[in-house]
């Protein structure tokens, strides 16, 4: 295909995928979307279907990365996995971005009382630890992934709320905000088309590196058996399984871990990338 | 100084206030009060049991005056009763809280231990292999689940080799040489997140401090590179590093939760964990309620050190 009928997007895309650190956050990330998207057309075998013949066996020709207590097939129920990852990964930060920003944007810009009394909220809210907040939300609200997702939000977004107020301090004395105001700029304009470009870029970046976050704290809600519930598969939930058969199965835990460490390691990654392909100061 | 402190502590007071709420509020969205699950699924059926246990526990009350008794109550030290083990949850806590502080010390004393040199060696030698490597090395640790870490060190080091018992607490002071054997595992769980991100924080200032002017002076007057990293960078790079450890105490409190039920540590994080299965509200309040405050204090003592080791705060 042409090159240029591509557009500058494309060799941005190109341009940043040339670091061989990017290319293999991307690539981890590719194979994880796939496995999530497709996961009916690769996993070897359905889930969650038990067959007591085969019950946690290690791995073989047969099941590549062995079997459970009911003899479901792990390397299936790690690629189904990654749905319920992605999924809260993905809903749980996408909701905290926006609600954080929304309100860092507010806060940020109205200053005085309002933006004290934003603050305040938000500092009680990271007082608690992230795990156990979401803990005490999944309690209040029944575990289940939709809770989760809500529990995960409500602890992430003080994070965001903070960094949109800190880059909105700084934007809003610039002086083109000042030149917008005084052409009589309304702050609604004000807010949403000359101070929010200038949020979106670090908020992105954040966000890539909280949706590894987020993947944690579900795997660790799922292993104290208060998040996912089964026999939906979810990696925090299989390393709940594996611990229990530590010794008899150590490839339960050993694996289903390994696939919560590769994906938030590509997401990591892949936020330390874009810092520095946005920022190229730091 | 003074001035800083005071409305510091001034914004901590409000922020333990808005803290008491969302405790307070997590556990009265829970479906059922706490005279229904009190009484159990038999009880609940007569209601006159039911009304008078309400009136008795204040529950016919509106909720900000359950919310003011509560406070009042709590600010006296005495947090009630625990629905389901039926002990004083202020003595309860304090018991339980030995633990995940001793284990949250070693975790961040293990922490500091390999992050200081091994940011300042990545940050020293920017852009080489060992730059790279350290790099990864705080990546991995941020991005590996630490009670994976604690389950697949306990299936090496306790299930196959032997050479650790595989879990279980002691206090310090009671056998120290045993304590250290059950918190090794557990220690390196806890450490491998907050290890990553301390990392990266001191290469990050390290390097920042580097491209001072003073440094440029003090390498011209032909002090030694040693001198100049040690007297010179180091101590002004120490600073963010102070205020990050302060604000991932809170953290450390969260991944105890999973690091305390691996290793069968009787610590807040198990006890809240428990507390959420058996429904056990009066202490789910009181557990958040003091890890919140716990991560408070520590933030605002954070604040306090870093100010007595920065001139500049001090004098601002």
């Amino acid at each position: 295909m042409d090159r240029l009928m591509l557009g500058p997007r494309f060799s941005a895309f190109r341009e940043f995928v040339s670091t061989p650190r990017s290319a293999v956050a991307v690539g981890i990330i590719v194979v994880i979307v796939c496995a999530a998207l497709f996961a009916d057309v690769i996993a070897p075998m359905d889930p969650n279907a038990q067959d007591y013949t085969v019950v946690l066996q290690p791995p073989s020709l047969d099941h590549l990365l062995g079997t459970d207590h009911l003899g479901r097939d792990l390397l299936s129920r790690l690629i189904h996995g990654s749905q319920v990852a992605l999924l809260v990964g993905v809903a749980s930060v996408g909701l905290a971005a926006v609600l954080g920003s929304f309100l860092g944007l507010l806060s940020g810009y109205a200053s005085g009382l309002v933006d004290e009394a934003m603050m305040r909220v938000m500092d009680a809210l990271f007082a608690f630890p992230s795990v156990l907040l979401a803990l005490g939300i999944t309690a209040a609200l029944g575990p289940g992934t939709f809770t989760i997702v809500i529990a995960i939000a409500v602890a992430d977004m003080p994070v965001f709320a903070r960094l949109t107020r800190g880059q909105v301090l700084t934007v809003r004395e610039r002086d083109f905000v000042t030149a917008a105001r005084a052409l009589g700029a309304k702050p609604k304009r004000l807010i949403f088309r000359h101070i929010w470009p200038h949020v979106t870029t670090p908020v992105m970046v954040m966000a890539s590196l909280h949706v590894g976050f987020a993947i944690l704290t579900e795997a660790a809600l799922s292993f104290l058996g208060l998040g996912v519930q089964p026999p939906t598969s979810s990696w925090g939930g299989v390393l709940r399984t594996g611990f229990a058969f530590l010794e008899t199965a150590p490839w339960l835990s050993a694996f289903s871990g390994a696939a919560i460490l590769i994906a938030v390691f590509g997401l990591n990654l892949l936020a330390d990338a874009l810092r520095d392909y946005t920022d190229p100061r730091g | 100084m003074a001035k800083f402190l005071a409305r510091r502590a001034f914004t901590t007071c409000i922020v333990v206030i808005l803290v008491s709420i969302i405790s307070f509020s997590i556990v009265n969205v829970l479906p059922g009060d706490l005279a229904a699950a009190i009484l159990g699924e038999e009880g609940g059926a007569d209601s006159q049991r039911y009304e008078e246990l309400r009136a008795s526990l204040g529950l016919d009350q509106p909720l900000y005056i359950q919310y003011l008794n509560w406070l009042t109550d709590a600010l006296r030290g005495d947090f009630g009763i625990s629905m389901r083990t039926q002990e004083d949850i202020g003595p309860a806590i304090v018991s339980r809280a030995v633990p995940t502080i001793q284990l949250a010390i070693f975790a961040m004393a293990l922490s500091i231990l390999v992050s200081v040199p091994v940011g300042v060696i990545s940050a020293v030698r920017q852009r080489t292999m060992v730059d790279t490597g350290g790099t990864l090395f705080a990546i991995l640790g941020v991005a590996t689940p630490g009670f994976w870490l604690g389950i697949m060190l306990m299936l090496v080091f306790a299930v196959w080799l032997r050479w650790l018992p595989p879990s279980g607490f002691v206090p310090f002071w009671e056998n120290p040489v045993e304590a250290l054997r059950l918190m090794i595992m557990p220690g390196i769980a806890l450490a491998s997140g907050l290890t990553g991100v301390l990392i990266r924080q001191v290469r990050a200032s390290v390097i920042e401090v580097l491209g001072e002017e003073y440094i440029v002076a003090a390498r011209s007057k032909g002090l030694t590179e040693r001198v100049v990293l040690y007297k010179h960078a180091f101590r002004n790079a120490i600073f963010p590093v102070v205020t990050l450890i302060g604000l991932q105490v809170g953290q450390t409190f969260g991944g105890a939760a999973t690091v305390e039920v691996v290793f069968s540590i009787p610590g807040l994080g198990r006890l809240a964990v428990d507390s959420i299965f058996f429904r056990d509200f009066t202490m789910i309040q009181a557990v958040m309620m003091f890890l919140a405050l716990t991560v408070l204090l520590t933030s605002l003592l954070a604040d306090i050190v870093y100010a007595r080791l920065d001139p500049r705060v001090r004098y601002a």
